[in-house]
């Protein structure tokens, strides 16, 4: 146990020199123990930072954003309404006083396209946030309460789902009757299904996790626990969803449009646009043209948004 | 002893949106024809990469950087993809940590470890067959031949392992690495895995490569012991010295977290404290001092060299420690006189 | 395996009978609509329809009626066409949109499977990002974009393919196309995404340390776990394809099921409108089922969690 025994065999040479004082004693350091080199940051921001590198997302928000004002600002600054029509207009292809030309009844496409715009995009955002409601809300008690009212609530689910539901649909619209109020009840109350299952996913993994015990632990009821603890803390899969549902229920009205249950007329959402068009697509293309590319673009720019949030916020691809 | 597997300035790394990893920075060391030899070292420290690094299957964004890998005089680091596909499973093969994920589920235990045998030795289908229970038969499961038209998930955890084994042993390989092979298993199962290695190992005259945490592991099968840390070899040789007159402060930090029921002394655990560090920006000097009790400044600025100790030429360790002029540290004799 | 398929079995006639129930139901609350005594429809198709329902019978006699019809596969009378079943409309439509929504099938698989799976293993490479763009517009632009799209060029601009109808070949190539483009891509998009998710599992680590070329470990190892998520989306893909026919054969004027369905909503012909659902809705969950067994043939993991019970 005496220090510097040259008898154990270790030739000082294989050290080569050292310097002064170099075997004083610093102990470990703990500061640098728990040193992390990659700067710390929340979930969210750690997302955005993702999001922000992902130019297709981005390229798909900005069109969003632009497309949610144009459909608000659109409509006033054209100089034409949605509903005025001049006869002697009629079929006039794009030109400097009618952008984008005018369609049977000599009503501005341009307009029309912009109005139409609100239609389609209020569509696809009412829907989608009733889907939220019903969807979160459900799957969220199923989850939480668990056990048996989970099993009998899910198998609900379940056979509900074999049930192809565009014909669901086309029978409520067939019934109702055309209208936008309609086909936001129609659309809403039919596909939170796939809602209910990602809440109903997240919350019971979530509800295992000790954030959750503590909320317990001091007193939280239940309402207060879903509400408040479990669906922020599954608001990436949930937000993913919602931004993929839009275009969904978008597509969805846009094809109602086609075979004729779509918005009730001088109202046109893109669909009806579309569906108007093909009939002269022939003669005037454009007639088509502005409503399927307009469509086209929003789908386009929500599926790209929904990809780049779905990789921004899946914590398995942080490395 | 020839050395059946040479290993010399190993590097891994891997590059990832914040930089360069080194996962494996620098790494030697030898395995003889027969030999079982164990990697030791926390989760992180670069033994797994290690492993896929001698078979080269390091996922992207890995690359093996430098060094060489030499089986039989044959250096793998060299070879052509093609080449390299006629070592695995082959010369070496490996056995890995989970087998529950590492068996294919929708194929038949039959398909995959005959897939393996007519890769290697181009026999007909039935010859494959009959060597694929032969193999079943050596890591000891009951009724083989059933066995083959049966799927993974049909089997136990300890059950699929030994198919793992099967599969690794079937066409003859000269060295086998056994990344955690235990870690996922029962305990009274960990046991017998362990046995049947080293019956197989004495058997078949077969190296190993066993790769884990649990020094418990390590003392059953290895002769020899390899102590990594962050990337690094800090402390490697016999099996009995290492956990008799272990050199190395973080060897020491393994040995005492790890419970013993035949301590003489009555013992206490004691954690080493602190993480592994980042292999982005590793410690300057040893890479353990910020951790290490007995750091001293030295540690924070140059990087110890090798030294041997025990005289024996088989044990040696990289730590400041070692040197004359270090002072002593109570209850440790430095390089142990022979 | 025998009770799985049962419970599926179970399952969708539960399924089928909650859909006859909701028509049924809906039929009944539709104002001007075949089952309440507003007689501005032909007297001889209102003498069918009594004839057929028992209007006078108490409500839960004619549901039964109603269900024992759809048992029988007896959709019922036409509303508006004098002397036409329902049963006749599919057995005219039916065949022809049943052979496009098969080459459509077929062309999407075909394609979006082997596109998927060099994506995947070319990830983040040009050809990945070329195809992945390719996809997410493929599944952007719905197929009644595509459908006028592709209908203005090849036929009206470049006159290579007549513009509708259906019986040559020629005629099947654009709806065939425009159909399969939404399930194509997204058959590749589900195979990529299903191709890496098995690329990383520790058996393909295991499959590579044996010494497998990199054709087998891909071919056997990958793309055969990879497919399988990719059968249940065969349920949906063909809803998706039905559901697509309504509007391209309106668009190419095919003489198919679909476009009879559209007609039937644009004119109001309640009866053919509620056949016509619950014969669509009975051939998906009959599809569904059909994917299902398949599903527990192809996993060995299903069959024997089967077998155990």
């Amino acid at each position: 146990m005496k220090a510097m025994s040259v008898a154990n065999g270790v030739n000082p040479g294989v050290f080569g020199p050292v310097p002064e004082n170099a075997f004083e004693h610093v102990g470990p350091a703990p500061e640098e123990q728990n040193l992390i080199v990659r700067p710390p940051t929340t979930y969210w921001q750690d997302a955005w930072r993702r999001l922000k590198k992902n130019f297709l997302a981005m390229c798909g928000l900005y069109v969003i954003i632009l497309f949610i004002a144009l459909a608000i600002f659109g409509p006033m600054l054209t100089g034409y309404t949605y509903f005025g029509q001049v006869l002697t207009d009629a079929n006039k292809a794009p030109s400097l006083a009618h952008w984008f030309g005018t369609d049977h009844l000599g009503r501005d496409e341009l307009t029309r396209v912009l109005y139409g715009a609100r239609i389609s995009l209020s569509i696809g955002i009412v829907a989608s946030v009733i889907n939220l409601a019903v969807g979160a809300l459900y799957g969220g008690i199923s989850g939480l309460v668990g056990g048996r009212t989970d099993n009998v609530m899910m198998r609900i689910v379940d056979i509900i789902y074999g049930i192809p539901l565009q014909l669901v649909v086309i029978l409520l619209m067939v019934v109702m009757g055309s209208g936008l109020l309609n086909i936001y009840v129609a659309l809403g109350l039919v596909y939170w299904l796939g809602m209910a299952r990602i809440v109903r996913g997240q919350v019971l993994a979530l509800k295992e996790q000790e954030f959750v015990l503590a909320a317990r632990m001091v007193g939280a009821d239940q309402r207060r626990l879903l509400l408040r603890h479990l669906i922020p803390n599954a608001m990436g899969p949930i937000i993913v969803t919602l931004t993929l549902s839009i275009p969904q229920a978008i597509f969805t009205e846009a094809w109602l449009s086609f075979i004729g249950l779509g918005v009730a007329a001088p109202q046109a959402s893109w669909g009806v646009l579309a569906s108007e068009g093909v009939g002269g697509l022939r003669s005037y293309p454009w007639q088509t043209f502005f409503p399927a590319a307009a469509i086209s673009l929003t789908m386009l720019a929500f599926n790209f948004l929904g990809d780049g949030l779905r990789d921004a916020l899946d914590p398995r691809l942080r490395r | 002893m020839d050395n059946l597997l040479r290993v010399r300035d190993l590097k891994t790394s891997f590059f990832t949106y914040a930089g360069e990893v080194r996962a494996v920075d620098g790494v030697n060391f030898d395995v003889a024809g027969g030999e079982a030899v164990a990697i030791v070292g926390e989760s992180g420290c670069g033994k797994s990469v290690t492993a896929m690094s001698l078979l080269r299957l390091i996922p992207e964004p890995g690359k093996v950087l430098a060094g060489s890998v030499e089986l039989a005089g044959r250096d793998l680091v060299k070879l052509k993809e093609r080449e390299m596909r006629h070592v695995r499973g082959n010369d070496i093969s490996m056995v890995f940590q989970d087998p529950m994920t590492s068996l294919n589920p929708v194929l038949t235990i039959g398909t995959q470890l005959m897939e393996a045998i007519r890769q290697h030795q181009k026999v007909e289908k039935d010859k494959a067959r009959a060597r694929a229970i032969e193999t079943l038969e050596m890591v000891k499961i009951p009724s083989a031949d059933k066995r083959l038209a049966q799927y993974p998930h049909q089997l136990s955890g300890g059950m699929r392992q030994r198919v793992m084994i099967a599969m690794a042993l079937s066409c003859h390989p000269k060295l086998v690495i056994c990344d955690e092979p235990t870690t996922s298993l029962d305990v009274t199962i960990q046991a017998q895995i362990i046995e049947l290695l080293k019956d197989l190992k004495k058997a078949t005259g077969m190296s190993i490569i066993l790769i884990t945490h649990n020094l418990g592991v390590v003392a059953g099968l290895a002769t020899r012991v390899i102590v990594m840390y962050a990337g690094k070899i800090v402390e490697y040789g016999p099996v009995n010295e290492i956990y008799g007159i272990p050199q190395h402060p973080y060897t020491w930090g393994l040995l005492r977290s790890v419970p013993r029921l035949d301590a003489a002394e009555k013992r206490r655990l004691v954690p080493i404290y602190g993480q592994p560090p980042d292999l982005l920006k590793p410690p300057v000097g040893c890479r353990f001092n910020p951790r290490c009790d007995h750091a001293m400044k030295i540690c924070r600025e140059q990087e110890p060299p090798f030294v041997p100790v025990n005289g024996n030429g088989q044990h040696h360790v990289a730590c400041w420690l070692q040197h004359p002029a270090a002072p002593a540290v109570a209850g440790f004799k430095k390089g142990v006189p022979a | 395996m025998a009770r799985y398929i049962l419970q599926r079995v179970f399952a969708a006639f539960v399924a089928l009978w909650i859909l006859t129930t909701v028509t049924f139901v809906l039929m009944h609350a539709i104002p001007g609509g075949p089952f309440t005594r507003e007689r501005n429809v032909p007297e001889a198709v209102m003498r069918n329809i009594e004839a057929k329902y028992h209007l006078d019978d108490p409500l839960w006699q004619q549901y039964l009626d109603y269900l024992g019809g759809v048992v029988r596969f007896d959709l019922g009378p036409s509303f508006k066409f004098q002397g036409q079943t329902v049963n006749d409309f599919i057995r005219r439509g039916f065949p022809v949109s049943a052979e496009l929504g098969i080459i459509s099938i077929i062309l999407s698989m075909a394609i979006g499977i082997p596109v998927g799976i060099i994506s995947a293993l070319r990830q983040n490479k040009w050809q990945d990002n070329v195809t992945m763009l390719v996809a997410i517009i493929g599944v952007s632009v719905p197929s009644f974009i595509i459908a006028p799209l592709l209908m203005y060029v090849f036929a009206l601009k470049l006159r290579w393919l007549p513009p509708a109808m259906w019986g040559s070949w020629r005629q099947v190539i654009m709806p065939a196309v425009a159909l399969a483009l939404l399930p194509l891509a997204t058959f590749s998009r589900l195979m990529r995404s299903s191709m890496l998710d098995v690329i990383s599992q520790d058996y393909i680590k295991t499959a590579r340390a044996k010494g497998l070329s990199e054709l087998a470990v891909t071919w056997r190892h990958a793309v055969k776990n990879a497919v399988m998520p990719i059968v249940t989306y065969l349920g949906p893909l063909i809803a998706a394809i039905l559901t697509g026919t309504f509007i391209i054969e309106q668009i190419f004027a095919i003489p198919g099921l679909g476009r009879q369905f559209v007609w039937s909503v644009n004119n109001r012909d309640y009866t053919t409108i509620l056949g016509l659902t619950i014969f669509y809705g009975a051939f998906l969950l009959l599809m569904n089922l059909v994917v299902d067994i398949i599903y527990g043939f192809l996993d060995p993991r299903i069959q024997i969690a089967g077998r155990k019970d």
